[in-house]
């Protein structure tokens, strides 16, 4: 037996026992009857008393599973595991408030008890906590979702000019309220809250400028107001390498080809003047032989852009040039639709024919008609559109092999430009050359695996595919060890402490770097809770063993039976005299 | 019930009293006031100034004259004395009729009851003691004198100096850069402007163009080589004059400023940018009243013009006219004549705002029936050296002519191509009205016959007209014989269906001396309205030559009218036409035409680089040097981030001249970041203001497509290789 003694056990004592002796002195004189009786009551009254205020508990075997409560845990769930599992540990980690007599688990004990632990409660246990479970063979019961952001899509790859949006979801508490996106040049976005609970968002934000930049989340929900800081990396302009291939200019081609040299792409063109005459324009490209294509010139292109006509003067050779480039990545846009049944592999789209000879297209929030082709691309599986209407598919693409081939049916598109509308031109041209044009191989590819947001002093995982076999990281400059994939060749993983908040620098050996940004302390906790609780989430194995082994345990008297046989005995000494 | 009587007009008396020494000492005060303040005007002290020391004086005034007049304090004792010594009628007894009976012995009494008696025999003869004639009189010439002072309150200053001496205001100590103890900015605007001049309590100005500025500035220290570096590029050195710094300079344009000047430790300190926003003087405005830019008038019409105008500048008119021009003549004998007419009201014309008024006489400017007149207004202000300009649209007034006859529309193009023998539209209008008046006396034979003549002759006429607008038809010219009647009936049906004909496949005599080209191309020798004219009046012709080939000449006459007027207009239009082009085509060489010849094409190459770069290079270059500075704690520059920011600042100085006072506080927090004169959270928060503003800046351009970029596994490789494979 053991006591629990929230007063000092040499105060209560000889309080009681001098109590006690007083008391059965005084209860012998009185000339009632069953006296016998009502001292007993009175000592038994007494030690009810004294077991109040003591507390006494018993030592018994109990099951060595432990109940592992993390911060955010739910009192009522435990409560609930506790009446189908009695026998269950409790126990609380460092900066976890105790329930019912949970013992503290401190960090480093546990690796040595990541066995026992068959129920984590409560926001669960850090990516790196969790590591040192060999089996993780536990249950996860998740507390209540945290106010604020519980959800974050940013991409790594924003584009300028280009307007980018972030999506996310914010827990919100009052419903009602706002959340402002601000970029270096002031406001760029902002949207209302208007339910309680979780609310998904889109803002968007149009960079200017390339490289890394700060934009802020300012939330006010009700009366609370934060704001979360948002690193934004916006890359640098890439320009593609085009080659025109045409029978005949066309204002449109021209337009296109002007379009694409402000915006400081390489162009190649050749027009056809005559049977043997032809006019061969280099706009920041060196000069190069066009006359046949070979492999070796289209593996130095990202894009051609022809017509049927140039298509059908192709001789086989090319032909089977064009396919392999093809494969290995290049993109084909034709401009004109292409009919004949012997150029089918560079046109592999159904298509149908309408009477009409003007398309409606929607770019934006404008409604725009345009003359084109009286093709239209049946919708099919292998088809990615770009432009559609109803009438169907009026430019898209399709993959081959690593490649892509696209068409163009709209036609007289430059006349946007020349209304002034620049912007919408831009908007019907850049996707659909974007997406046909050749994705250009790096050499290697860095990526962070652990999700955002990353911390000051806490493990950070990165994961590098590389066709290099002696490759190399620096984080910061400084050398990181890499741990090679033990099933799959050439990828390669490790792992980084960063030691203050701002932004860092990961680099490869072969010249790939990403810049990455380090939280402050109290940024984005909500997110980071969510991140822990899906970790955890996928961490844990189902199946609870009950056949475990039994250890001592301490078990409480409840303080009921006490204040009970308290009543009862008082009760007595009351009702005697009147019997 | 005497004594109440007598009390009654005691209490009168002292009211009137009061009354009448009131308002005089109220024109004394008002007099005053009034001068005081025309005073402090006149030697411009401002005028909220000026009324604060004129109520004081005029409080004072009422202030004294109460206390000397006793208005407030006077008795029915002091007016008894006043009766005593004035109205000796009263005996000396006056002051018994303000006590109370009871008071009095029976003699007094006695007394009492008899000047009682004499008081009220005089009592409407009594007259109260005032000066309120020479209270008007000073009132009246305190006017006076206020107008007179008020001519010379706003007075423009001929001398620059003396006037700018006189209100000299010292820039509030607020808006002072540390370390300079206190400074003055004079104002000097042109004396054009009319506008005096003053001193700014900031050192943000805003002044008229081609203001001088003063700057007269002294130091708490001891400073070396003080000077103002203008839009961050010319600096002027400061002079020293006593114990501070002069300078001073005329400015045309808006500029920042800034003070910079070095320390006795040889450190170089700069203050804030400060502003000088030139007001540009713009060019007069000139509103015509009612003139329609193009007016047509009739010999019978009223032939005087009555021209209204409004002319306004921002600070005063010097000149304007009415330039007319006359235009006569036709062909390449047009001859033109200029006149500058003064305005009959005002004679002069002077002031901001002037309604000027002109009776043109067509007549006396030598207009005749088919004369025009080009009228427009010139305005020049009274700025120096060189005045703004301003002129109004060309106006136009045409006399018409409804006298001559127009034969040909080639009059305008230099060389009359009309042979002697076609007859003009207005000789066939004249031959058709005397044919019918003929009708009666003829013969029905007779009648059509000289009817199919007429129509040939307006056939004619319209071919001839129709060469000009390149119809592809020609026709023989000379006599011809009567068409059927069937031929009639056919052109009644469709007029247009003359192809078939084969007179129209002769000839024409006039190809020796026309130089024809392809009927389109000579089309375009006129402009839209000469074309859409001629084409009317040759579509009118078929109708008049229709109706005479039905021998209806009385139907004929209203079409033929109508083409005659169309053709007048053609020919003044086709003045304006040679006014201006003198176009002439250079010929092709036909032996060239269409022959396929393409030995001489050979194939082309065209090389270009074009390398677009970005606007603001150094601003971009900054926002990423402030980028990576704002998430760290030390804020503390490099010489090479310094740099940067200056070179921004450079290209925001520039964006500053073109935008005056946009980003003047952004090149101040520069100024403040890259010499560290701020704390480290103020530097973020201005880190951050500035990174704003070069955002700002930067332009929004259109999207473009972006090459993308993957790392390849084996696996994709080997994946796409098996891919390739399948499909070959």
């Amino acid at each position: 037996m053991f006591v629990n003694h929230p007063i000092p056990f040499w105060l209560i004592t000889p309080v009681v026992t001098v109590l006690c002796i007083f008391l059965v002195w005084q209860e012998s004189k009185k000339p009632y009857r069953f006296r016998i009786l009502r001292i007993i009551a009175l000592i038994l009254m007494m030690l009810a008393l004294t077991g109040l205020l003591f507390k006494p508990s018993y030592q018994t075997k109990k099951s060595a599973n432990i109940i592992l409560l993390t911060p955010n845990y739910s009192a009522i769930k435990v409560d609930s595991i506790l009446v189908d599992h009695p026998d269950l540990m409790l126990m609380h980690l460092e900066q976890t408030s105790p329930y019912k007599n949970s013992t503290r688990l401190f960090q480093e004990d546990l690796p040595e008890r990541a066995n026992e632990i068959k129920i984590i409660i409560g926001q669960g246990l850090p990516r790196y906590l969790l590591d040192s479970f060999e089996a993780k063979a536990f249950h996860f019961i998740p507390g209540a979702s945290p106010e604020g952001i519980t959800n974050l899509f940013v991409s790594n790859h924003n584009i300028l000019n280009r307007k980018d949006t972030i999506t996310a979801t914010l827990n919100s508490t009052d419903g009602k309220g706002w959340i402002k996106l601000s970029g270096p040049g002031g406001k760029e976005d902002s949207i209302a809250i208007k339910n309680k609970g979780q609310n998904d968002f889109e803002l968007a934000f149009l960079p200017k400028h390339s490289g890394e930049h700060l934009y802020s989340l300012l939330i006010h929900d009700g009366d609370t107001a934060y704001e979360e800081i948002l690193p934004l990396t916006t890359d640098q302009e890439k320009p593609l390498q085009i080659l025109y291939l045409l029978s005949y200019p066309t204002f449109e081609t021209q337009h296109l080809k002007s379009f694409l040299t402000r915006k400081n792409h390489s162009i190649v063109l050749r027009n056809q003047l005559s049977k043997n005459n032809f006019r061969y324009e280099y706009v920041n490209h060196d000069q190069i032989r066009i006359d046949r294509l070979t492999l070796a010139l289209l593996d130095n292109i990202d894009l051609l852009i022809t017509d049927g006509e140039t298509m059908s003067s192709l001789s086989p050779t090319e032909k089977a040039a064009l396919e392999k480039s093809i494969f290995s990545g290049l993109g084909l846009l034709h401009l004109t639709p292409i009919t004949s049944k012997s150029l089918a592999e560079f046109f592999p789209f159904q298509g149908t024919t309408l009477k009409s000879d003007t398309a409606i297209v929607k770019i934006g929030a404008k409604s725009l008609s345009f003359p084109a082709s009286k093709l239209r691309i049946t919708p099919t599986l292998p088809t990615i559109p770009v432009q559609k209407n109803k009438t169907g598919i009026l430019s898209g693409y399709t993959f081959r092999g690593a490649g892509k081939v696209g068409f163009q049916l709209l036609q007289e598109t430059y006349t946007l430009a020349l209304s002034g509308d620049s912007i919408s031109y831009a908007e019907l041209w850049s996707p659909l050359l974007e997406s046909i044009s050749r994705s250009r191989s790096e050499p290697s590819k860095i990526r962070i695996i652990t999700p955002f947001p990353w911390y000051e002093n806490e493990p950070i995982d990165i994961e590098i595919i590389s066709s290099k076999e002696n490759i190399s990281l620096t984080a910061d400059s400084i050398l990181l060890p890499l741990k090679e994939n033990v099933s799959f060749d050439n990828i390669w993983s490790a792992r980084t402490w960063v030691g203050t908040h701002g932004w860092h620098l990961l680099e490869t050996s072969d010249g790939t770097s990403l810049r990455y940004y380090v939280s402050g302390p109290t940024e984005w906790k909500s997110l980071s809770i969510i991140n822990q609780q899906n970790e955890n989430k996928i961490s844990a194995r189902p199946g609870l063993e009950h056949h475990s082994e039994k250890i001592d345990s301490r078990e409480e008297i409840p303080p009921l039976i006490f204040y009970i046989i308290f009543l009862l005995a008082a009760g007595f000494i009351w009702l005697a005299p009147k019997l | 019930m005497r004594q109440e009587a007598t009390s009654y007009h005691f209490a009168q008396m002292k009211r009137k009293y009061q009354w009448i020494r009131g308002t005089e000492i109220l024109l004394w005060a008002l007099a005053v006031a009034l001068f005081t303040f025309y005073c402090c005007r006149a030697i411009s002290i401002a005028p909220t100034i000026g009324t604060g020391i004129a109520l004081t004086f005029m409080s004072i005034t009422i202030f004294v004259g109460s206390a000397r007049v006793h208005l407030f304090s006077i008795s029915e004792k002091d007016l008894a004395m006043y009766l005593n010594r004035h109205y000796h009628a009263l005996q000396e007894s006056a002051d018994l009729l303000i006590k109370n009976d009871e008071e009095l012995p029976g003699l007094q009494l006695l007394q009492k009851e008899k000047t009682a008696q004499q008081f009220d025999a005089i009592y409407p003869t009594i007259k109260l003691p005032h000066h309120m004639g020479r209270a008007i009189g000073i009132f009246g010439l305190s006017v006076v004198l206020s107008a007179i002072l008020s001519a010379f309150s706003n007075k423009p200053c001929a001398s620059v100096e003396g006037s700018a001496s006189k209100k000299i205001m010292h820039v509030e100590k607020g808006n002072l850069p540390i370390k300079i103890k206190g400074s003055t900015i004079t104002i000097v605007p042109p004396a054009y402007t009319q506008i005096n001049n003053r001193s700014s309590l900031d050192f943000n100005l805003k002044m008229p163009e081609g203001s001088n500025v003063v700057w007269d500035i002294t130091f708490d220290e001891e400073v070396l080589n003080p000077r103002i570096i203008f839009s961050g590029r010319d600096s002027v050195s400061l002079t020293k004059i006593g114990a501070g710094y002069r300078v001073e300079k005329t400015f045309k344009s808006s500029v920042f400023y800034q003070l910079t000047w070095n320390n006795v430790d040889s450190s170089t300190q700069y203050s804030n940018y400060y502003e000088i926003e030139v007001i540009k003087d713009r060019a007069p405005t000139v509103g015509i009243d009612s003139l329609n830019q193009f007016i047509v008038l009739n010999e019978k019409d009223n032939l005087k013009i009555n021209l209204n105008a409004r002319l306004t500048d921002d600070y005063g008119l010097s000149r304007a006219k009415v330039v007319a021009t006359v235009s006569k003549g036709s062909g390449e004998a047009i001859k033109f004549r200029e006149e500058k007419l003064s305005f009959d009201s005002p004679p002069k014309i002077s002031g901001k705002n002037v309604q000027v008024t002109k009776i043109l006489d067509l007549l006396r400017l030598g207009l005749q029936p088919g004369d025009e007149l080009y009228l427009y207004i010139e305005v020049e202000d009274n700025k120096t050296p060189t005045p703004n300009y301003t002129r109004t649209e060309t106006y136009f007034i045409e006399l018409q002519d409804t006298s001559s006859t127009i034969t040909s529309i080639e009059a305008g193009l230099g060389v009359d191509l009309m042979p002697e023998y076609f007859r003009s539209q207005r000789q066939i209008i004249i031959d058709s009205e005397k044919l019918l008046k003929e009708q009666r006396s003829i013969t029905k034979e007779n009648f059509n016959t000289r009817s199919n003549d007429l129509a040939h002759d307006q056939k004619v006429l319209r071919l001839r007209y129709g060469e000009f607008l390149g119809e592809e038809f020609q026709s023989s010219v000379g006599p011809q014989s009567s068409i059927t009647a069937a031929d009639a009936e056919n052109a009644g049906k469709n007029p247009h269906q003359h192809n078939g004909s084969a007179s129209y496949k002769e000839a024409s005599p006039l190809d020796d001396f026309v130089h024809a080209h392809d009927g389109d191309e000579e089309a375009t020798f006129f402009i839209e309205s000469i074309k859409s004219k001629l084409k009317a009046a040759v579509t009118i012709m078929w109708d008049a030559e229709l109706y005479l080939r039905l021998y209806q000449p009385k139907k004929s006459l209203p079409f033929q009218y109508q083409a005659l007027k169309l053709l007048k207009e053609i020919s003044q239009d086709s003045r304006i036409y040679v006014h201006r082009t003198g176009f002439d085509p250079p010929p092709l060489k036909e032996e060239k035409r269409l022959t396929g010849d393409l030995k001489e094409i050979k194939n082309s190459i065209g090389e270009e680089k074009k390398d677009h770069a970005k606007q603001y290079p150094n601003i971009r270059a900054a926002l990423t040097a402030i980028e990576k500075l704002l998430p760290k704690d030390s804020l503390m520059l490099s010489q090479k981030q310094k740099d940067i920011l200056t070179k921004a600042a450079q290209e925001l100085g520039e964006l500053e001249l073109k935008k005056p006072g946009a980003y003047l506080k952004t090149l101040s927090l520069i100024s403040s970041v890259i010499h560290n004169e701020a704390r480290s959270i103020e530097k973020k928060n201005s880190l951050l203001k500035i990174r704003e503003s070069f955002w700002k800046v930067l332009p929004q351009e259109t999207m473009t497509p972006q090459s993308r970029s993957a790392a390849t596994h084996d696996l994709d490789l080997q994946f796409l290789k098996n891919l390739e494979r399948s499909n070959l």
